[in-house]
């Protein structure tokens, strides 16, 4: 693929996922996606959206002037 | 690493960990070769974890990164008894990888890895193992090399070879527009997304979990905040070692354990820079509509000479054809040709989603 058709192809495909708003999917209207790798990772984000409903602190989350992992 | 370097170390990162409320971090052990401690350096290092991290109610996730061809059962019992996790460099099957992993010799190191693969996944020394580490060789075949790392049911890791706007990578010397890494990444995606359907190829995960609004697994994707530093062996604190790959001292921030301590360390501009998202990068990626997927591409991928670090990847354009790719397939699977949502007056409206 040219790196002119991926940028066109980008435009229409970011355009298009943009649309979509996981704040309405619940876990139980995951049944209809069948991919099993999709189905993980779409769980994944209804979980962590559903967790982040109830919490008000998300400083777990972030790291700004701090370290998680010493290598 | 010396017992007096790994104890400052520890207390600096327990020092640090309890003024921002951390009670849980992550310790990797990185080379050259890690194994090279040997058992007692093993014992050393997580004896010093244990004093004085673990027991001030800090959980710490110990693990190590290794080309494997050290491993023992002596060493896998101790990384058992301490809760050691090990992740294997490995580039593909025996021709692929002894391509460039070799010993001092210049010998082939994959059969004596196949060995040691066979007696780390063996059932008492699995639960020790992570995955692969695996840097893309333009020369082989993706498939071959994702069926080959597939076959061990663990979580692989594909990296882009080190290179910048000073060092091409190898298939971009002379156009830099070409995507001969996108050419090879594809199919690779192609047999996991549609045969193998299974498992964690995080560079894969990342792009799909982004585009559906998610977070990244890697380090050189997305616009997460960058939070790991590194202590070298003689308690010099420097940013992330593939610095390195661009010029002389670029992971150089002139900090020591023993003189200063991770919050001066993390108000230094070189991590500041990596924990701003956007604004951290070049006004070309702010502006392109994937800098929330690509987040710019990997730090010592942007490198020249005359902007630093202000540049779109060396990769960017291998990143966009990639994670078109994987957003037209992502937008198949998800959307049936007629999927029914609700608008904001609560009515049903039908969406035709287009062919990708």
């Amino acid at each position: 693929m040219s790196a002119e058709n991926a940028g066109a192809t980008l435009q229409q495909v970011m355009g298009q996922l943009d649309e979509l708003d996981f704040s309405d999917v619940t876990l139980g209207q995951l049944g209809d996606i069948k991919h099993p790798v999709l189905k993980k990772l779409i769980a994944d984000r209804v979980r962590l959206l559903e967790s982040s409903q109830h919490e008000t602190d998300h400083s777990s989350h972030f790291s700004h002037g701090s370290f998680n992992s010493f290598i | 690493m010396s017992h007096a370097v790994a104890r400052q170390a520890a207390r600096r990162i327990r020092e640090h960990c309890q003024a921002h409320s951390r009670t849980e971090i992550a310790i990797v052990f990185h080379g050259g070769e890690p194994l090279l401690v040997g058992r007692s350096g093993l014992e050393m290092l997580t004896d010093v974890i244990r004093e004085e991290l673990i027991n001030h109610d800090i959980k710490v996730s110990v693990g190590l990164q290794t080309n494997g061809v050290l491993f023992t059962p002596e060493l896998g019992d101790v990384m058992l008894a301490r809760d050691i996790s090990l992740a294997v460099s490995l580039d593909g099957p025996p021709e692929v990888n002894d391509r460039y992993r070799v010993d001092k010799q210049g010998r082939p190191t994959s059969a004596i890895l196949e060995e040691k693969l066979e007696l780390l996944l063996s059932p008492q020394y699995s639960p020790l193992f992570r995955g692969f580490l695996c840097v893309i060789d333009l020369d082989s075949d993706p498939i071959a090399v994702l069926r080959y790392l597939s076959s061990y049911h663990h979580q692989v890791d594909f990296l882009f070879p080190h290179g910048n706007y000073e060092r091409p990578p190898v298939g971009k010397e002379h156009d830099l527009s070409a995507t001969p890494y996108a050419d090879w990444l594809i199919p690779a995606f192609d047999y996991w997304f549609d045969e193998i359907r299974d498992g964690n190829i995080r560079l894969f995960a990342s792009i799909i979990s982004m585009l559906l609004g998610g977070q990244s697994q890697f380090e050189g994707l997305g616009l997460g905040s960058v939070d790991l530093v590194v202590v070298e062996a003689n308690g010099e604190i420097e940013a992330v070692d593939t610095l390195k790959s661009t010029f002389p001292g670029a992971a150089h921030l002139g900090f020591d354990v023993f003189t200063d301590d991770f919050d001066t360390v993390a108000a230094h501009p070189a991590i500041r820079g990596r924990q701003v998202g956007s604004a951290g990068l070049c006004a070309t990626c702010q502006a392109c509509p994937i800098v929330r997927i690509c987040g710019g591409g990997y730090l010592p991928h942007r490198y020249s000479h005359a902007n630093q670090f202000m540049n779109p990847s060396v990769y960017c354009a291998d990143l966009q054809a990639l994670i078109a790719h994987i957003g037209t397939k992502v937008k198949r699977e998800i959307f049936p040709p007629t999927l029914a949502v609700r608008n904001d007056a609560g009515r049903d409206r039908d969406v035709i989603i287009l062919p990708g």
